[in-house]
């Protein structure tokens, strides 16, 4: 059995899940991960099911012919029915990301589509939907000697009635393509390929992980724009925030029910009064990468 | 005479000058430019128009005609979402 931290929960797992922090585990796990297969017919579930029992725990399948069928239930634990050679990359990518997700919301978390890195009082948080250049610019970050604290989804979490909102990392690996570590001259021995059929890579940065949750002092909210020809960067607050940040919620779909969308509103507007927030438009049409670097240090040096 | 309250199931937070809300029964978002939440928080007890419009004329340099008509077609806007309840009597 293997056992690991991830997402702000200790996890024990029958397979190896090399992307996850590893984690001596005293007592009960939050999460069981249990194998069954693999089969060569396909499984009877259904593509994709959500349901919620009497009591909102509810129950959650996801069908991938050729991957896995994953059942999430009770908010701690998954099942995985294996297909028949499947690609244990692929495998373990749904999980993390879909299987994972619905957990994590059956557990009343909402987890967060956004990256960061460490500064000296908490954490700063890039937000912004997939290509927006999120893990380009932590990759940048890194190498400008800032710390990396997680790549794409974040968990959000109460230190306690009337303090901060902290998050937690998810797990050490950035997603990113072969060219991206090129151009940054990175060492991409140590990256792997994420699953057959894509060149995305696993770059870890497991000698940063932190497994406490940091407190959010920044936000910025990216976004590649055809109308801008330069790097723009302004102050967000109020409804335009909270709107640009409702839409950041990852996996949204989960947001299924009133109190799930409560909770939502709480960690989002919390979220708002306790961060300085920055929209930055960047152009779709040139590389302006280091800019977004430099901007952003900037702002974090203030 | 109407007035105007805010309704109770929607649950309601200020970030900067500007309030954004979660209407319970719905499960709809809004949110509140910063004139628009001045006026929503002269709604947590019921209020007029004209109780309304003669408050935002002493914070606002604007002229009474435009007052009114621009609060009156906001409080439509929140009637139609079920943010308010209008309440009739003395």
């Amino acid at each position: 059995m293997h056992t690991y931290w991830a997402f702000g929960l200790t996890i024990q797992s029958e397979i190896e899940f090399p992307e996850m922090h590893p984690f001596v585990l005293m007592g009960d796990a939050d999460v069981r991960l249990m194998v069954h297969g693999a089969s060569t017919e396909a499984y009877e579930f259904p593509a994709h099911e959500r349901l919620h029992d009497p009591q909102g725990i509810g129950r959650y399948v996801l069908n991938v012919k050729g991957i896995a069928a994953y059942v999430v239930e009770f908010g701690n634990q998954i099942n995985i029915h294996l297909y028949d050679g499947a690609d244990p990359g692929a495998v373990r990518l749904y999980c993390l990301s879909n299987a994972f997700a619905a957990l994590l919301y059956q557990r009343d978390k909402i987890p967060l589509h956004a990256s960061g890195i460490k500064i000296p009082s908490g954490t700063a948080l890039f937000m912004g939907d997939s290509g927006a250049g999120k893990s380009s610019l932590l990759l940048k970050l890194g190498t400008m000697g800032w710390n990396i604290f997680t790549d794409d989804v974040c968990v959000p979490v109460q230190s306690g009635i009337g303090k901060d909102l902290l998050v937690h990392s998810s797990y050490p690996m950035i997603k990113c393509w072969p060219d991206t570590l090129e151009k940054m001259k990175l060492d991409s021995t140590s990256a792997h390929r994420l699953r057959l059929g894509s060149d995305k890579l696993g770059f870890y940065f497991k000698g940063q992980f932190d497994l406490r949750p940091l407190k959010p002092q920044l936000v910025f909210l990216i976004e590649k724009s055809n109308v801008v020809d330069q790097l723009v960067m302004r102050r967000l607050s109020g409804k335009e925030l909270f709107s640009r940040m409702s839409m950041q919620v990852y996996r949204n779909e989960h947001l299924d029910s009133v109190d799930k969308k409560a909770v939502m509103f709480d960690v989002l507007t919390q979220l708002a009064k306790q961060t300085t927030a920055y929209a930055i438009e960047r152009p779709a049409s040139q590389d302006s990468l280091e800019e977004m670097a430099l901007a952003v240090s900037q702002k974090i040096n203030v | 005479m109407e007035r105007y309250i805010q309704n109770r199931q929607v649950v309601q937070s200020k970030i900067g000058d500007e309030v954004v809300m979660l209407d319970m029964e719905s499960g709809y978002y809004f949110g509140l430019n910063s004139i628009a939440s001045v006026i929503w928080n002269m709604m947590q007890n019921a209020v007029t128009v004209e109780e309304i419009v003669a408050q935002l004329l002493t914070e606002y340099a604007v002229q009474e005609s435009q007052c009114l008509a621009e609060t009156q077609e906001l409080i439509g806007r929140m009637l139609e979402h079920k943010i308010i309840t209008c309440v009739t009597g003395d």
